[in-house]
Order: structure tokens, then sequence, then C-alpha cells
């Protein structure tokens, strides 16, 4: 199925060729904006599978725009793409509640694939950010996960669905989910994604090998 | 972060939006997919537009 997409980029060049090159990519891209107001009253009226969000909109801020979108409506998909990798900009990114984060480093292609993730459910954080992600030190105390959490949050980070890993497990689908749940409230994590980023950061569990951040649900 | 640590972290992050307009356009000139000619002249003019912001960019006295 073709991915529909809004597009919200202030730089009128790189907003012009990002609808060319995704577009060649398989993407139908059916609205672009300049500003937040303009790409916040699209994603409102074409309800898109998924928007690309350029963090700095000029005076704008794509960050407080996505907090605006998933106020109105917290299932919308949206993948925020900057570039730059601060790492404060990064966990204010994932805070925000968006499930992808993406940097302007990347090939059209690995840009495609994270909107894809992403507008099936998933998530995804560029495998640029991964050292910001492991260097992170944080002064406060998290609660501990269980055995079982880290496990799961670590065949999260794998890239496996929550489907996947309970076949893996042999676990329920539902327990899974109340694993999941119980990590993401322990670490005060907005999104799955964010729970893996908590969880790399913590050191509860490994990078993965290969690849970025990718879960699907 | 001191006032030029933040206007050199603003700067690199100026020099990757047109940079990834260039690296993006230039991928596909040189790839393998067939391109119209008026594509090609168009993908072209927008690498050149985006390598002239960068310069200008390095130029600006940002850096000075």
């Amino acid at each position: 199925m073709t991915l529909r997409l809004v597009l919200i980029e202030d730089h009128q060049a790189l907003r012009e060729g990002l609808e060319l090159l995704l577009g060649r990519e398989g993407c139908d891209v059916v609205g672009t904006a300049g500003t937040a107001a303009e790409g916040q009253q699209l994603v409102e009226e074409l309800a898109p599978d998924v928007s690309l969000v350029d963090i700095r909109l000029g005076e704008d801020d794509g960050i407080d725009l996505t907090r605006r979108l998933l106020i109105g409506d917290p299932e919308r998909r949206i993948v925020l793409y900057t570039g730059s990798s601060d790492e404060d900009l990064l966990f204010s990114g994932l805070d925000s509640g968006a499930r992808g984060y993406a940097l302007k480093d990347g090939s059209p292609r690995e840009l495609v694939e994270a909107l894809g993730l992403v507008a099936e459910g998933g998530s995804y954080v560029d495998p640029r950010l991964r050292p910001a992600l492991l260097s992170r030190r944080s002064t406060e105390r998290l609660p501990s996960l269980s055995n079982r959490e880290r496990e799961i949050l670590d065949l999260l980070a794998q890239g496996l669905t929550g489907e996947q890993v309970a076949q893996e497990l042999v676990l329920s689908a539902e327990t899974v989910k109340t694993h999941i749940r119980n990590a993401m409230s322990k670490l005060e994590a907005h999104t799955r994604v964010h729970a893996i980023a908590i969880a790399l950061r913590e050191g509860y569990i490994s990078p993965p090998d290969d690849a970025g951040v990718t879960t699907r649900d | 972060m001191t006032d030029r640590a933040n206007e050199l972290s603003k700067l690199r992050h100026d020099l990757r939006t047109p940079l990834t307009v260039v690296i993006g356009f230039a991928e596909i000139m040189a790839g393998d997919r067939p391109l119209s000619d008026d594509d090609r002249r168009d993908y072209a003019e927008r690498v050149l537009s985006a390598a002239i912001e960068i310069r200008e960019l390095i130029d600006s006295n940002r850096l000075g």
C-alpha cells in the first residue's frame, strides 16, 4: 500500500526536494507545509498515514507542533526530522510522543524505511544516534526493571514485534503488552522506542548489532 | 555551551539541510534508474542551488 505522507519542512528547496525524492521512492506526498500552523491544518484535514516534521521550522518548533498534534489525536504517527544530533534535542523529541526520529544525514531510502515503520505502528531512531543514546548520563535513580522486562525490551530493540516477542518467549501477547506497559511506566517513557532509548542509556539492555533502534507493535 | 559553540552547532544544522538536497539528488543522478533530460537538468539545478547556499553559509561571518 502506498504511504500517504504530509511533509512539514521550512526550507523550501529541501521541502520540494523531499517531495520529489520520496515520491520516487513510492510515497504519496499528499501535502506539504513550510510552517507549523499550515502543517497542523494539513495533518488535521488530510489524516495522513504518517507526518514528517522538521524540528526547526523557522520561528516555530516542530517538537511543540508534535505535542499539539498528539493532544488532538494520540494515534497520529509522526517522524521528527533534523540535522542536529544533539542528545537533549533527541530526548526532548522522544518525550513529545513522536514515534520516529530521523537525521538529515540519512539517505531518502532510509527515510522511507523510517516512515514506513512508523506508519505501520512501529518506532524508529536513526542508527547514527546510538552513541548519544548510550553516552547519555542520568543522575536520576530509575526503578529496576525485572529480568523479563529487560528481556522483552532487548528483543524489541532488535526489531521484533510484540507478537514475535510473545512467540519467542512462549508468552501470551497480552502478557508481553503488560510487561512493556510496566517497563514504560518504570522508565517514565511515553512510547516503546522511548523506553528502549532509556533502557539503552541506562545499560539495562545492550544495543542491537546492526541498523537503528526499530520496533513494531 | 558557549555562544560560539552554540553558533557552530546551529551552523552545522543549517549546513546539513541544503547538503541533504545535494546528496539526495546527486545519488539519483548517479544511480541506475533512467532519467529524462528535463529531470536531469532540474536535479542538477537543485544541486547547484543548494551548493551555492552551502558556500554562502560557509562564507558568512558566523565562522569568523
